[in-house]
């Protein structure tokens, strides 16, 4: 199958008064048709800023795309000049974000912000515009979308606003939507059900989502793949299945382990001890090396590669043929 | 929005009695006695206490501003001492002469100053942002006196292209509207220069919002995300200088009345107050307080027709 979306090597710095930030290093990955592709990292690991590469929106300066190829139905859009791009945002390539409260703008009625997004990309009436916005509202959940259409977002609740913004983003049906963290900033019990939305949509438009997410609950029931990102890098990337039954990366195992399981009987939550390491200063070996408890020499000191390892990429030393001498037994 | 113009029109009321009681002691605020001062040097106890009657100073103080209040209601708002003239007349013929020359130079300021300072926010950093925020520092420091003699030097004097004097309000004329040019410029150069530096930092401020990527991320022109969706939210804190300066416009219309020589309600003021005429003085003030108590409700009242969140607090 044709990939909707491949990401080739993309390196997006940011070049700050403190030093040079390697925010995306060297990312490649590929999203197909109909497909979910979960990213998952902390915060300060590459997910939004790959979102926003893909967008073109990364904020320049101080971010800047210095490297690679994001090819969208074949064509590098990387290439494409500003009022090209501004065809595919929103029309092509849609986009929601993390809250909902700060999302919308409060000065415009959700109507206005709907139609403004309809009228720009597909050439038709006001009228017409707010037809089909009343019908977006309608398909995304809200009751009565014909009166909720002149309301500002603050007569909203925060669900209510996410499901805005998922109309929003429906409503030129692009082939893409990314969710950039689309159901943090939300209650437990409105996160299921935007989630549910999401998918709902997804097959009903046989669209492709991008699920940028922390919480590796939200990919096990959405994503067919995940990328597993961290400091930049891509340490596993792989089929959902796979890697929720048996983590490669020292980094996703932590990830695993640090989810709260009601049977364990565990006092204590495990997390990954320490916190991301400072980019701008030049450095050696695995990002996650300093974290890891089966770091060996060779971690601190050389970048690990990535090792194809059956259907799965993980980078990690332990995984290289022959690394085993390199990286010493592994216990 | 309809209950809150009501609700605010009624809030007007405690407010404008408030001015009317402040102006009404002012008579009692200046040292001395009021009626002494009045006489002068030279006056003999009969005439003060001549004077004390004639005003009603000898009244309680109630049964005076009753008098007084009854007055301004019905819009008589006592006879000059200096002429005899009804201070009222003598208002409204001036008030027309100031009022427009606030506005215009409020529009101006407003034009230049949103225009400039969304400018200089967009391209921050560049040679515009730093010339425009220069001129605006300028423009906050120098004295208005000052400004206006160095325009009419350079456009009236040297390049000739504006008459120096002879002021009309009607500024639908060309006649009209060349003499409104300068004293507007004047007047509303340092109310330009804090809306655009007030502009600059409210629009960098929201370009980080997060609405504003939602409107890029659909697609939207840069243009579009700066003017509506950027400018519309940045105009909220900008409303507001607009709306004080507006009585700072009529404060220092005093100075460029006098420049100009236009027959305004800042010369007549200052006029009075040099020649102690107390009701032409009360009557100014009254008049100009009002205008701004005025003007803070039309700020307010623009707040919530752009904002549709303050009405519903």
């Amino acid at each position: 199958m044709n990939a909707l979306l491949e990401v080739n090597d993309l390196k997006t710095y940011f070049y700050t008064a403190d030093g040079i930030i390697p925010a995306v290093d060297g990312v490649s990955f590929k999203i197909d048709r109909g497909e979910t592709l979960g990213i998952v990292g902390e915060s300060g690991s590459g997910k939004s800023v790959t979102a926003r590469s893909i967008m073109r929106l990364v904020p320049n300066p101080p971010g800047k795309i210095i490297n690679g190829s994001i090819l969208f139905k074949g064509e590098n859009i990387l290439t494409k000049k500003e009022k090209q791009m501004r065809m595919i945002r929103g029309n092509k390539i849609a986009m929601i974000f993390q809250d909902p409260m700060t999302s919308l703008n409060p000065l415009f009625t959700v109507g206005n912000q709907i139609v403004e997004a309809i009228i720009i990309h597909q050439h038709v009436s006001k009228r017409e515009a707010i037809e089909r916005a009343v019908e977006m509202l309608k398909l995304v959940g809200i009751p009565s979308p014909e009166k909720r259409i002149k309301d500002y977002p603050h007569q909203m609740s925060g669900g209510m606003r996410q499901r805005v913004m998922i109309a929003m983003a429906l409503c030129c049906q692009p082939d893409l939507l990314i969710a950039d963290e689309p159901t943090t900033a939300l209650d437990v019990t409105i996160q299921a059900q935007i989630l549910e939305l999401i998918s709902d949509i997804k097959e009903k438009f046989n669209m492709s989502v991008m699920m940028i997410t922390h919480d590796l609950g939200v990919v096990a029931n959405i994503a067919d793949r995940i990328i597993v990102m961290y400091a930049g890098k891509m340490m596993e990337y792989g089929d959902v299945e796979d890697i929720f039954a048996n983590p490669l990366h020292p980094y996703t195992k932590g990830l695993m382990e640090s989810i709260p399981r009601i049977s364990s009987n565990e006092k204590r939550l495990k997390s990954i001890q320490g916190t991301l390491p400072d980019l701008t200063q030049d450095f050696k070996g695995c990002r996650f090396a300093p974290r890891c408890s089966c770091a060996k020499d060779i971690c601190h000191n050389e970048e690990p590669p990535l090792v194809q390892n059956g259907s799965r990429i993980v980078r990690c030393f332990q995984y290289l043929s022959g690394g085993d001498e390199k990286y010493g037994k592994s216990s | 929005m309809f209950n809150y113009i009501i609700k605010r029109l009624l809030q007007l009321i405690p407010v404008l009695f408030g001015v009317s009681v402040i102006v009404f002691l002012m008579i009692y605020l200046i040292p001395g006695d009021a009626a002494e001062i009045i006489g002068g040097p030279t006056a003999t106890a009969e005439e003060v206490e001549n004077i004390r009657v004639k005003l009603g100073l000898d009244r309680p103080m109630y049964e005076q501003y009753i008098k007084y209040i009854s007055g301004v209601l019905r819009g008589e708002l006592g006879y000059s001492f200096q002429t005899g003239q009804s201070v009222s007349e003598a208002i409204k013929i001036r008030y027309g002469n100031t009022f427009s020359l606030a506005v215009f130079s409020a529009i101006i300021a407003a034009i230049i100053g949103v225009g400039a300072g969304v400018i200089a926010a967009v391209k921050q950093n560049s040679w515009f942002d730093y010339l425009s925020m220069s001129v605006a520092t300028f423009g906050i420091s120098a004295p208005t006196f000052w400004i206006g003699l160095l325009l009419i030097v350079v456009f009236c004097v040297k390049l000739k292209w504006l008459p120096i004097s002879g002021f009309s309000s009607q500024f639908w004329t060309k006649d009209g509207l060349t003499h409104m040019i300068l004293p507007s410029i004047t007047l509303g150069f340092s109310s330009a220069a804090m809306i655009a530096r007030m502009t600059r930092s409210s629009i960098l401020e929201i370009i980080h919002q997060d609405y504003v990527e939602t409107a890029r991320a659909k697609g939207l022109s840069e243009r579009v995300v700066i003017l509506k969706h950027a400018l519309k939210n940045a105009l909220i804190p900008v409303i507001t200088v607009i709306g004080v300066n507006f009585g700072g416009l009529l404060g220092g219309a005093v100075v460029v009345e006098s420049v100009f020589a236009i027959n305004g309600i800042g010369r007549l003021m200052v006029q009075s107050i040099n020649a102690r005429d107390f009701p032409m003085v009360q009557g100014t003030v009254l008049v100009v307080a009002t205008t701004f108590v005025i003007i803070n409700l039309l700020t307010d009242i623009i707040y919530a027709v752009i904002d549709p969140r303050i009405s519903y607090k």
